[in-house]
């Protein structure tokens, strides 16, 4: 039996966090949450997750300043992250890129296309 | 042995990869609705969780702005508390709108008027065509207690990804609209939420 990946979800939205986990959870995964960008550092630099599902729009670190910082750190710099954006428009889509993001999907977010994305990047 | 009445292997072995080509394409396309579905249920779930677990008016209304912002993908809304006599509707929270500009809804404005008189989800037919305060309206969500309409979730522009809203959303703006009154008329806080 294989180890279940984790997957660490920062979102200010207790909705959100419960949509993700409701939909990531029955799917096998562990799964990890914070509350904001600076929680969301602090806990994958403890956790090392196998991906990281970031919310742009935070409280006291943004969801791209904290890319940012954990593409900075040597432990985190290799984790993925699939950005979560509001704002479908080229040019949040190449700060995502731009800022070492894997992927991004858009709110709001659909459970299939979400789990295609994870999946296709853990590889499983 | 007639040859022709011997059944060709190689033909026999392409009918079978077909007939499980065939089943196999049946079995994702059904593993994808059951996704979808899944993920539809999620949605509801996470929503009806949260829009229960508030203390308080604000609390409720909070958990609202984030399900129509997050789940429906609409991030220009707001609550409005309807008072009477008049009626008109009072600006309670909302997003992407400013709170001065929108203080007050007069209810003769349509939609807002059928919204009021009926306690139904309204989707106007051409939003652009009748604007609250300059911002064409998607959806009223009615807020209702013993069959009368105290509040008003009202959607202006939903994100720019997102043209319209589809059935999936309409399911959604209902679920919001019957467990946000309920929940609403359990805590203190909104006027006349209780029934």
């Amino acid at each position: 039996m294989t180890t279940p990946k984790t997957i660490l979800v920062a979102d200010d939205s207790t909705t959100a966090l419960m949509m993700h986990k409701m939909i990531l959870g029955t799917h096998g995964f562990r799964l990890l949450t914070a509350n904001d960008g600076l929680e969301a550092v602090n806990s994958a630099t403890a956790n090392l997750p196998d991906l990281i599902l970031m919310d742009v729009v935070m409280p006291r670190m943004t969801g791209f300043e904290a890319v940012r910082a954990l593409k900075a750190k040597d432990e985190t710099r290799d984790i993925p992250i699939i950005m979560v954006t509001t704002r479908a428009e080229p040019k949040v889509i190449e700060t995502c890129y731009s800022a070492g993001c894997h992927d991004y999907v858009n709110k709001p977010v659909d459970g299939p296309v979400l789990l295609a994305k994870v999946r296709s990047i853990l590889g499983n | 042995m007639n040859a022709d009445l011997t059944p060709d292997p190689v033909t026999g072995v392409d009918a079978r990869i077909a007939k499980l080509g065939a089943d196999l394409r049946h079995a994702i396309s059904r593993a994808l609705v059951a996704e979808h579905r899944v993920g539809r249920l999620a949605q509801l779930l996470a929503a009806v969780a949260e829009l229960h677990s508030g203390d308080d008016a604000g609390a409720v209304v909070t958990t609202v702005k984030e399900i129509v912002a997050n789940l429906v993908g609409c991030e220009e809304m707001g609550v409005f508390a309807v008072q009477r006599p008049g009626p008109v509707l009072t600006y309670v929270d909302g997003i992407g709108i400013d709170a001065n500009a929108f203080a007050t809804i007069p209810a003769s404005a349509e939609p807002i008027a059928a919204a009021l008189a009926t306690p139904v989800v309204l989707v106007p037919g051409h939003p652009e065509s009748s604007p609250v305060h300059g911002r064409p309206v998607t959806a009223c969500v009615p807020l209702v207690a013993g069959g009368q309409v105290f509040g008003l979730i009202v959607l202006f522009r939903l994100v720019l990804q997102k043209p319209r809203l589809n059935a999936d959303d309409l399911e959604l703006l209902r679920f919001l609209s019957d467990h946000a009154s309920r929940a609403l008329g359990r805590v203190p806080g909104f006027p006349g939420a209780a029934s």
